[in-house]
């Protein structure tokens, strides 16, 4: 019952997105809705790894490039498909982090958080200085655009921004899938339990090292594909997208929404892409009301948007249900 | 012997926890070890389930030496610890912390079946289910804690400390599963500072004095001994 209406609000939810592009037919709005559905991805990708395994990563924008430069180069240089290149990109993130992962995992806390971010900042200088390969900070250009798409029956080509807000969408639903069947597994239950406590996971038998780089790799792979995704959508890419500012970034997009919730990262996502476009109105104050706004979140919800909701429903429910008395069972 | 430890010698850092400790576990019994605040009995256990690694010393585990692996091994092979301090995952319910014990179990029957025998032994973690555990009772955290330790179904169980702050009433109900855990099969290692209690249900105890066995032999003949006596029951 309760799962069926679930169920039901995210399928009305789903034809309701497929119908954005019809009411937002200006480019500059439909712009941001491709890349709130690729933050979206990463901040998914990143709520994996620091919401439900608690292990806090200042490097994540260093994969989502890595994911982004293997995609491009792959193209431009060898003429190889998107919808080859998205998969190497993701398996190329995937290996890079699972490889730091195991170096840098046993850290904790402050130095888990300096170490991913160094990490990040030696990314972004192998894309500045390995000239020969990444062409340094002049970037990569004249990515192509993705193949046009052979369904049975039709073919669609991608072209517009309306063809790839629909090709993310379909990407962003697949993600958050993917990582909602994992949190919700086994495994889920293995990075909560470490999360909350480690020794703790240790002593009855979790092998907390392997979960904590499994989440880190699924969490870098997804982060790359999702670069790959940017890369052919905006055919361009250099240094400057991929540093520790827009890691944090990042990681302000999963505090804002409720980092050790599925919907929280996506609604943190879109909001935060959305909402800095908007205050460009207010000129240079923008940054300033931005920062404002991130403290007074920061400090009175802790869990975030949406895990403040959540948190503030089940109180309630668990209340009336011990009013009712003890004999209930759910599921 | 279900268990054999030899030697065994822990350190943190440079600090000598445990010196050349040997115990003896016969099968179908329950061993205890007491000792006053800081003697190593906590560390002991750790370096047991492989959470802390022993600098060396040999642990033999039903015939098979287990000192280099990892824990989740440990567990695997049948050792299961319940760790000082009444440590459940408060944010989880009661039902979600003992599955999540039953993490080296495959095979949901199984796990079904292990859920019904805890709450056999803990009734009231049955009408708990669903509650979160942080919204527990002390005495009730720690028979989570127990319940999720038999989870995987363990053939020697460890316990540190499991009256710890308990009020008396709830420790005799403790002692009266634990002897109920043993007269089911399972062999138990019971870590205490409540030498009294621990001497009532053991059959055999070790003392500990900064990480060295001092004193050994049956529990019924320590709660005799004047040292003991003195020491540790206070009479
Ligand atoms: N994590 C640790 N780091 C350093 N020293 C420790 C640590 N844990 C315990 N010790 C030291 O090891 C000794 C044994 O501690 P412990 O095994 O906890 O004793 P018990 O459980 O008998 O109270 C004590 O001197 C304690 O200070
Ligand atoms: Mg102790």
């Amino acid at each position: 019952m309760k799962v069926q209406a679930r169920i039901f609000i995210i399928l009305i939810s789903l034809v309701a997105l497929l119908f954005v592009p019809r009411l937002f037919s200006m480019d500059y709005y439909m712009h941001m809705f491709v890349m709130s559905e690729i933050y979206a991805v990463l901040a998914l990708s990143l709520a994996l790894i620091v919401g439900f395994s608690g292990q806090v990563s200042m490097g994540h924008a260093a994969f989502y490039g890595i994911g982004a430069y293997v995609s491009a180069l792959l193209s431009v240089n060898f003429g190889l498909s998107f919808w080859v290149t998205i998969w190497i990109a993701g398996f190329a993130a995937g290996l890079v982090s699972f490889m730091i992962g195991v170096l840098v995992l046993r850290l904790r806390g402050h130095f888990l958080a300096i170490t991913t971010a160094f990490f990040g900042i030696l990314v972004g200088l192998v894309f500045n200085n390995w000239i020969g390969v990444t062409n340094g900070p002049m970037g990569v250009a004249g990515i192509p655009r993705p193949a046009p798409l052979n369904l049975p029956g039709f073919t669609v080509a991608i072209q517009t921004r309306a063809h790839y807000y629909y090709l993310g969408l379909a990407f962003a639903v697949m993600v958050a899938f993917l990582v909602y069947r994992l949190v919700n597994s086994r495994i889920g239950n293995a990075l909560i339990a470490i999360r909350e406590n480690e020794e703790l996971a240790r002593s009855i038998g979790i092998n907390a090292m392997a979960y904590k780089v499994l989440a880190f790799s699924i969490g870098g792979g997804l982060a790359g594909m999702a670069g790959s995704f940017y890369a052919h959508y905006i055919l361009f890419i250099s240094p400057v997208t991929f540093t520790v500012a827009e890691s944090i970034n990042m990681l302000v997009m999963i505090i804002f929404g409720g980092m050790s919730t599925l919907f929280g990262p996506i609604l943190g996502a879109v909001f935060l892409t959305v909402l800095p476009e908007f205050l460009r109105m207010a000129g240079s104050l923008r940054l300033v009301i931005y920062g404002v706004a991130l403290v007074v979140f920061i400090i009175w919800m802790p869990l975030g948007v949406w895990g403040s909701l959540k948190s503030f429903w089940l109180g309630r429910r668990q209340a009336s249900l011990s009013e009712a008395g003890e004999s209930q069972e759910h599921s | 012997m279900l268990l054999e430890v030899r030697n065994l010698t822990t350190h943190y850092g440079r600090v000598k926890a445990l010196d050349r400790v040997s115990v003896d576990v016969p099968e179908g019994t329950i061993v205890t070890l007491i000792g006053a605040n800081g003697a190593g009995k906590s560390t002991f256990m750790m370096s047991i389930s492989g959470v802390i690694r022993p600098s060396s010393g040999t642990i033999v585990f039903a015939g098979q030496g287990i000192e280099h692996l990892p824990s989740d091994r440990i567990v695997s092979l049948g050792i299961s610890q319940c760790p000082e301090g009444r440590r459940v995952w408060p944010q989880m319910t009661v039902v979600e912390n003992l599955e999540t014990g039953a993490f080296s179990v495959s095979g949901k029957g199984v796990v079904q079946d292990r859920l019904e025998s805890v709450f056999s032994y803990f009734p009231i973690l049955k009408e708990r289910r669903q509650q979160l555990a942080g919204s527990l009772s002390g005495g009730e955290q720690q028979m989570l804690a127990i319940g999720r330790a038999l989870m995987s179904g363990p053939k020697l169980l460890m316990l540190d400390e499991p009256s710890l702050g308990l009020a008396p009433i709830i420790v005799e109900k403790l002692v009266s599963i634990i002897r109920e855990i043993k007269e089911h099969g399972t062999t138990v290692i019971l870590v205490e500072q409540n030498a009294f209690m621990a001497l009532q249900i053991a059959d055999t105890a070790y003392v500990l004095e900064t990480g060295r066995v001092v004193m050994s032999g049956k529990a019924s003949e320590l709660l005799q001994n004047d040292l003991v006596r003195k020491s540790y029951l206070g009479i």
